[in-house]
């Protein structure tokens, strides 16, 4: 037998062709508009100004075509039509009767599975490359000639079709119904995501110290839509040409990607060879992964409603909740998992001895994780790494800071201690004043340990802000105040790591609201600013300045209502702590922070008065004081 | 006569379910076989696993001494006709035609037009899922044929056709197996209509074959004895085999296994008023069998 009759058949082939020519037909008209049609309209709208140069003007019009082609690089619209496609031509698996049909014909499974694959690929490419051509013409027509952009574009849009579909053909293989094969191909792009979530949201309930949410880890791109979504941009290279262009940069990961779609469509092949055909119509079509699907629905069950309940109903439970999670995920996850039998077998009463003794053991592995991870068995919560294999840490308490010198790193490594030594202390805190809200304060303190291996350790923790915590020096929370106490920290958090190098622009200001609550702003001169900036320093580096947690009742009688809006710009790279986590100054928007006024501003407010811009006998509030106006003013 | 198709004990699980429980079967080639049964007896799964549909889980499918499965050189001589048609989605007859052809390499583009003369109702450019069940199930035959197939499998092949097309259509049947020495292996509920065209007959039951022979075996092995006695119905011999008897007045009427002139012998010996020994139906046949293995017409009163 010939490897083109083995492999390939013209006949189905044109029958694909033929059937299912709207498909390909919509994604040509699609492809259409989001590359050649809105070029076009870009280009059309870019009005040469007769002042630039012919140099100047020819890169213009180019940086125009390139940002026109941001809609063609969203995965979307491919992944959209990856799963019509897979899913239509392998539609025939989905019905009994076509199902029999097909396979009456003298075709091997391989030859019907490739034909009908190379069918709903080439469905995808084939738009795409006319749309590829129909845009040079475009582009040559308004006297563009740099190819490479769009040829990027090809490769970019071919390789997300590739991965798309054979993403799809996959999720099409698992299933007998076409609606399940797109939920399904839905879930298997936001599975890993999925898996993650639910783990973190259970070792965030369960383990001390560990976080709920989910940050960005290796693995994201095992969700390609979101990390192609993310990754996937048209930005400026950094290498200060005169004229800068847009390039789709984030490529790298279609090379894996291909890979991956490799293995899928090898998958999807196998699964096709050992198919029953009589699975048409079955919500799961491969026999084995019956018990995959009611596991994996029992889990997820258990772990969505677990983490949805617990924020509905404790938002502000601080601490451990062991015997929720233990009862209210079990018996979600035991629902979950009767609910996934009443999909596979399509009927109600599915609770048979066989498969009640089967949700007999499900439980008792959940339960088993959950004790286990309830007794740390694996160390997480006691888990602190070694001072040697530390790089750096980036902490989010009263304010931001990263600790780079051995010493700092040391003290704050026994403050972490500390914090799980005291667990059951602060557990116990939250536990008997969780009802009270005006009597409990509490701040939330996140380390990222940044190891020199390239790895990373996060820990957050929710600690109490009382007085007989704060105070006992040798408490954790005594030892976190000591640590947080860091002049030079303070001044980083509000001017970057160099504020040496900082450039102020000129457009800072004073805020001020009087006794009477009414707020005035001063525009700072240039010379005010940087008179009033020096005067900052100076009292912050003085160490009467101090920034306190936000529910510190210290806070409100420290702290004055007024405050002064600095803007300025700092060399690209350089660390700032404004933001949300880590950041570092891009270069292309100055940076601009308030810094509210404390009772430690001394130097400060004398500036302020002696500048006129405060009067001298103007009195300047508390932010307690400010509260009371505002309530009073209010009720 | 060789065995064009050779079935040994197989074996199909759907689930919990077994459907196929050990079966046996021989096709003669260039006969007519009949697969008969009662509903949910497994013929319809039978013929899919002769087509290399469904995969056994056990046993063997050969066609002419090779397997089926996944053999499209076996496969492409082999048409089945069901009763559960599929035709693409805006196919016409004609388009249909393209793809048989372009599948089969033996497909008969002479006998397409030919045989349009037969069927010369159908609107060959219209819509075949517009058409009616009974045209659709003409279509599947015109294509069917038209693809010269050495083994036609049909299920409930004339359920729809009104009968001046059924005749038809079983006429064409017969002259391609007369012509071609095709196979025809099929399955009906319509008994009256195997009988006038099956040279072999099946009787399959709880997924099993559970009688197989040539008609004119099968006819011989069973007959309906009529006879009456002057003072009832004297106590017969151990060796008469009955398989249901039923009386009116000093007539009886007796279904009995086994040679019918043997039959008649033993019964003279007992003086009867007369012995009469009528043939019997392929139905006659298929319900007194199908009686003995649990599955007899029972006498409810509503």
């Amino acid at each position: 037998m010939g490897f083109r009759k083995f492999c390939f058949n013209s006949t189905i082939f044109r029958k694909n062709v033929r059937s299912y020519w709207p498909i390909w037909f919509s994604w040509l008209l699609v492809c259409l508009w989001i590359l050649p049609g809105y070029t076009w309209l870009q280009i059309h709208a870019y009005t040469e100004a007769g002042a630039l140069e012919q140099a100047r003007q020819e890169a213009e019009k180019l940086r125009y075509a390139v940002e026109s082609l941001s809609p063609a690089i969203s995965p979307w619209p491919v992944f959209l039509f990856g799963a019509v496609s897979g899913i239509a031509v392998f539609s025939y698996l989905y019905q009994s009767r076509s199902a029999n049909m097909i396979h009456a014909l003298p075709v091997r499974r391989e030859a019907l599975f490739l034909t009908n694959y190379i069918s709903g690929l080439l469905f995808l490419l084939i738009p795409q490359f006319l749309a590829f051509v129909v845009t040079v013409f475009v582009w040559f027509g308004h006297g563009i000639t740099h190819l490479e952009y769009l040829l990027r574009w090809l490769g970019l849009a071919a390789g997300e079709a590739f991965l798309a579909y054979s993403l799809a053909v996959f999720a099409a293989m698992l299933t007998g119904q076409a609606a399940v094969g797109a939920i399904c191909y839905v879930a298997l792009n936001y599975l890993y995501k999925g898996v993650v979530s639910i783990v973190s949201a259970t070792m965030g309930m369960l383990v001390y110290g560990m976080n709920r949410e989910t940050g960005e880890s290796w693995g994201d791109w095992l969700s390609p839509i979101s990390f192609l979504q993310k990754n996937i941009q048209l930005a400026v290279r950094e290498n200060n040409q005169e004229f800068a262009i847009p390039e789709i940069q984030g490529t790298d990961c279609l090379f894996w990607y291909g890979l991956l779609a490799c293995l899928l469509t090898g998958a999807a092949l196998a699964i096709y060879r050992s198919r029953n055909l009589e699975a048409a119509s079955d919500v799961v079509a491969i026999s084995w992964l019956k018990p995959v699907f009611r596991w994996c629905g029992g889990i997820a069950a258990g772990g969505f409603c677990t983490y949805m309940v617990w924020g509905m109903l404790f938002p502000d439970r601080f601490g451990n909740l062991f015997r929720f999670v233990l009862l209210f995920g079990s018996v979600t996850a035991a629902g979950g998992f009767f609910l996934c039998e009443m999909i596979i077998r399509k009927k109600f009463l599915v609770f048979t001895g066989k498969r009640l003794k089967e949700c007999g053991l499900f439980l008792a592995v959940l339960v088993l994780f959950l004790v286990c991870v309830e007794k740390d068995v694996l160390k997480l919560e006691q888990k602190v790494p070694e001072e040697e294999g530390i790089s750096g840490i980036y902490l989010e308490g009263s304010y931001r800071m990263y600790l780079e010198k051995p010493e700092e790193i040391r003290r704050c490594l026994e403050v972490h201690q500390c914090v799980i030594q005291s667990r059951k202390e602060f557990e116990q805190y939250f536990q008997e004043n969780c009802r009270d809200r005006e009597k409990r304060s509490a701040m939330k303190w996140s380390l990222t340990y940044r190891l020199k291996n390239g790895r990373s350790l996060t820990r957050s923790y929710d600690l109490p802000l009382e007085d007989c915590y704060v105070e006992d020096s040798e408490g954790a929370m005594g030892k976190l105040f000591a640590l947080e106490y860091n002049p030079r920290k303070y001044l980083e958090y509000y001017f970057s790591a160099a504020p040496e190098q900082l450039k102020l622009t000129g457009e800072s200001s004073f805020h001020h609201i009087n006794g009477k609550g009414e707020y005035r702003s001063h525009e700072l001169s240039e010379e005010e600013e940087e008179r009033m900036y020096q005067a900052l320093k100076e009292d912050i580096l003085s160490g009467n300045y101090r920034i306190y947690p936000w529910e510190y009742k210290k806070r409100d009688t420290e702290n004055y209502a007024d405050f002064l809006a600095f803007s300025y710009r700092l060399p690209k790279g350089t660390r700032t702590f404004q933001e949300m986590g880590e950041s570092f100054y891009t270069g292309k928007y100055p940076e601009y922070i308030t810094v509210p006024l404390t009772r430690g501003c001394e130097k400060t407010i004398n500036l302020l008065r002696e500048l006129g811009i405060l009067d001298g006998n103007e009195h300047i509030m508390t932010e307690r004081e400010f509260q009371n106006i505002a309530e009073d003013m209010e009720f | 006569m060789t065995d064009m198709i050779r079935v040994e004990n197989l074996r199909k699980n759907f689930g919990e379910f077994c459907a196929l429980d050990g079966v046996d079967m021989h096709v003669p080639g260039g006969s007519i076989y009949g697969l008969v049964g009662p509903n949910g007896a497994g013929k319809t799964t039978l013929l899919r696993h002769i087509m290399g549909i469904y995969r056994q889980d056990e046993g063997s499918v050969l066609v002419e001494g090779k397997p089926v499965y996944e053999q499209p050189d076996v496969k492409k001589d082999m048409i089945l006709i069901s009763d559960d048609l599929f035709y693409f989605q805006q196919a016409d007859t004609l388009e249909m035609k393209g793809f048989y052809k372009g599948i089969y390499p033996g497909f008969d583009e002479k006998l397409f037009e030919k045989l349009q003369e037969v069927f010369r109702n159908i609107d060959v450019k219209r819509r075949i899922r517009k058409l009616s069940k009974g045209m659709q199930k003409q279509v599947s035959f015109w294509l069917g044929l038209c693809s010269s197939p050495r083994i036609l499998i049909l299920d409930e092949p004339v359920d729809g056709l009104d009968p001046v097309m059924r005749r038809q259509i079983w006429n064409l049947l017969l002259a391609e197996k007369k012509k071609r020495g095709m196979t025809v292996l099929v399955s009906s509920h319509n008994l009256r209509e195997l009988e006038e065209v099956c040279d072999y007959v099946g009787i399959m039951h709880q997924g099993r074959i559970r009688m197989e022979r040539s008609l004119q075996e099968l006819q011989g092995c069973v007959s309906k004895v009529q006879t009456a006695f002057e003072q009832g119905m004297p106590v017969l011999p151990e060796t008469f085999q009955v398989l249901h008897m039923s009386n009116l007045g000093r007539v009886y009427t007796m279904i009995v296994k086994g040679d019918s002139e043997k039959a008649r012998g033993e019964l003279e010996k007992l003086h009867p008023l007369f012995v009469d020994v009528l043939p019997l139906t392929l139905e006659e046949i298929f319900i007194y069998e199908m009686g003995g293995a649990d599955y007899g017409i029972q006498e409810i009163l509503l």
